[in-house]
């Protein structure tokens, strides 16, 4: 095993890592805003729309994430010329395997999200809210300081483990030809066929990564049951 | 291209995918197990390991558990004198995947082992059975139980994780679906993977059926 | 005729004193109550009789054999258990079994009874506690009062030298208590040797023939009831009783 090559290689793929958390981040982020508005209207029983969403929940949560980006690759830019086809930008849009790929991630996280915020919303007793609405709170108010601050503790831990499986399936977008670290991997292993050495070294970065991400969610988790519960 | 010509092909590669699917999960569930037992034996070292290993299956792209499979395990093989080379790029799939996984199923049984109410051991003991009579018959029909929802979402992802076997070279439905898409020059790209998307889309479906149908027995824990 | 003996049980936990050297003797055939506020080590007292959970030092004799509790090996456990048998506060019924297998599941695998046998003995005591039509149902599928009165018959049908009970009724909805107390009581009637953890004054008063009074991890009084409960000049056991008929 070639450790020269090892360790010339590390900090070569450590310049792509911040590629890989800004997929991960802005993927995340922008899932769960679609999260909390899809979960709303799953709750709120809205008549074609909740059916919609239940769908599509099943859906981005039953098929491969690999398929999935290939599905925004090959479909958003057709997608957006039919758009430009009915009077939107004339303009010819040129996406960038970036941004679809934070799209999939997005739509994905979207999906597991309100899956997870589901849960962690009915995981607070019902009475709450009753209890609340009683003293006289308006339901909004309710739902933003009994109801949230509850249910957040709940959420974290399934949060965190949406957000690393993101962060590990960025290593999927070199398919679509963003160079982040199994890309750089690829590429500099393809001069000597050291394979097996970029890949242990991108290892070791994902598993650094991900532990210290999984601490720091566990540390915020422990840090907001406090805060909400004492 | 209509889509019954897509399904054709895609087809060709479900029994490739089932079959990867079903012994990965039980090789997993099988790992899973194995660490369930270590963490019954409450031994210091043996949870040090299990922790590292949970860790270590919790920071691994599954992409990576493949691929280190396909380039690691041959290596590592040789340094105990077996030549690996020729074997069936299965193995490899199969064994990179159970074992990437493996640390998550181990945490499955771990917390539903410890989700068992601790009263169910001090009863069964009062009575005057032993560890391994208690285990089998009262602890772990209940942890099983309490581990089928996520039982049944690890097995749905191993359904996902097995489209990555293309990159060492098996033709799954997946790998069928792409060599499909280069093959009609970029045309009906979009066409071939919705319908790749909907066809593992109702597999889910079909298993979530069953393993609602899956109960062990009439009792709720 | 003494049946139990314990001698200078001590339990710590991290410097911590649960059990400060008790001494304990129970004789054949009686019905002896612990009182005690909360926390007074009342149920780690009772667990550490059959060892569910383990002791730092002390003796144990039961029946002529006398056990040093700090060197037990498996084999004494098991003996111990198969010779006293408990009920617990929360039922602790076998989820995943029915009522019948509730009971039978200790005589075929804790005393080696055939299936059988087992069954004729399960469908008897389901008799006695009136249970016999749910004998197939499920504990998620019972009350709490009639998991209990399983949980009593699963003990009795082990034909116990003693049992023990800890709490039986603290869990219970108010109207329920009766059938268990019912239950305990029909137990004293037939000699059987009970220690019973409660909070029930009356059933200490009623039905027990000594009373004991635990607190901070010791022994501070022991007598018949009337000794305790009306002629006690211990400060802080009227002090508890007080407190106690406030509530009742």
């Amino acid at each position: 095993m070639d450790i020269n090559f090892m360790s010339q290689s590390f900090p070569k793929l450590l310049s792509v890592l911040p590629i890989t958390l800004y997929l991960s981040f802005l993927g995340i982020a922008f899932g769960l805003i679609l999260a909390i508005v899809i979960t709303i209207i799953r709750e709120k029983h809205i008549p074609f729309l909740t059916t919609f969403f239940n769908f599509y929940v099943s859906f981005f949560r039953g098929i491969p994430i690999i398929v999935q980006i290939y599905i925004v690759y090959y479909g958003l830019p057709r997608l957006l010329y039919s758009l430009t086809q009915h009077g939107a930008h004339a303009k010819a849009i040129t996406l960038s395997g970036f941004l679809i790929g934070i799209i999939a991630f997005a739509l994905n996280a979207s999906a597991n999200l309100s899956e997870a915020i589901k849960s962690a919303y009915h995981s607070v007793d019902s009475t709450q809210y009753e209890a609340a609405i009683a003293t006289g709170l308006s339901p909004f108010t309710t739902i933003k300081r009994v109801i949230i601050p509850q249910l957040l503790p709940n959420l974290i831990p399934n949060f965190s483990n949406i957000f690393l499986d993101l962060l590990k399936d960025t290593a999927l977008v070199y398919n679509i030809g963003i160079v982040e670290i199994m890309g750089k991997a690829n590429i500099l292993a393809s001069f000597g066929f050291n394979y097996l050495e970029a890949y242990l070294d991108a290892l070791v970065i994902y598993l650094v990564v991900c532990y210290l991400f999984s601490n720091l969610f566990r540390f915020i988790e422990k840090d907001v049951r406090k805060k909400v519960f004492s | 291209m209509n889509i019954s010509a897509i399904i054709q092909v895609l087809v060709e590669g479900l029994p490739s995918t089932i079959f990867i699917l079903i012994t990965s999960f039980l090789l997993s569930t099988l790992i899973g197990l194995f660490i369930l037992w270590l963490t019954i034996q409450d031994d210091k070292i043996a949870n040090r390991l299990v922790h590292i290993y949970t860790a270590f299956s919790r920071g691994t792209p599954p992409l990576l558990m493949l691929l280190l499979s396909y380039y690691e395990l041959p290596k590592l093989l040789q340094l105990i004198g077996i030549n690996a080379n020729d074997w069936n790029k299965y193995i490899f799939a199969i064994f990179g995947l159970a074992f990437g996984f493996g640390g998550y199923m181990g945490e499955i049984f771990r917390s539903g082992y410890q989700s068992v109410d601790q009263s169910q051991f001090d009863a069964a003991y009062s009575v005057g059975m032993q560890k391994k009579q208690i285990l089998r018959e009262i602890i772990f029909p209940q942890m099983f139980h309490l581990s089928l929802p996520n039982i049944e979402n690890m097995f749905l992802g191993f359904l996902k994780a097995s489209s990555l076997v293309y990159v060492i070279g098996i033709d799954d439905m997946y790998r069928k679906a792409t060599i499909l898409a280069n093959a009609s020059q970029g045309v009906f790209q979009l066409q071939i993977f919705i319908v790749l998307a909907v066809m593992y889309w109702l597999i889910t479906i079909l298993f979530s059926y069953l393993f609602s149908h899956l109960h062990f027995g009439k009792y709720r824990v | 005729m003494t049946l139990l003996n314990i001698k200078n049980l001590t339990k710590k936990i991290n410097d911590h004193t649960i059990l400060n050297n008790i001494n304990f003797e129970i004789n054949e055939g009686d019905v002896i109550a612990i009182i005690g506020p909360s926390g007074s080590g009342k149920t780690t007292f009772l667990k550490n009789i059959i060892q569910l959970e383990s002791s730092d030092s002390g003796s144990l004799t039961l029946k002529d054999r006398e056990l040093n509790l700090n060197s037990l090996n498996s084999k004494d456990k098991l003996w111990l258990r198969r010779q006293i048998a408990m009920v617990f506060q929360n039922y602790a019924l076998f989820k995943n079994k029915t009522a019948l297998e509730n009971i039978t599941e200790g005589l075929i695998y804790g005393r080696g009874v055939d299936e059988k046998t087992a069954h004729t003995v399960a469908i008897k005591e389901l008799q006695s506690v009136n249970l016999l039509e749910k004998k197939d149902s499920y504990p998620h599928e019972l009350s709490g009062g009639q998991q209990q009165r399983i949980g009593i018959a699963r003990a009795t049908a082990l034909n116990p030298e003693i049992i023990l009970f800890d709490e039986p009724t603290s869990a219970l909805d108010p109207e329920l208590v009766g059938t268990v107390i019912d239950d305990m009581k029909r137990l004293a009637d037939q000699k059987q040797t009970m220690v019973v953890v409660t909070h029930l004054m009356s059933f200490a008063q009623q039905v027990a023939n000594k009373v004991i009074f635990f607190d901070g991890g010791e022994i501070l009084a022991s007598g018949t009831p009337d000794e305790i409960f009306y002629n006690s000049n211990n400060q802080r056991i009227n002090q508890f009783l007080s407190a106690v008929a406030r509530d009742q």
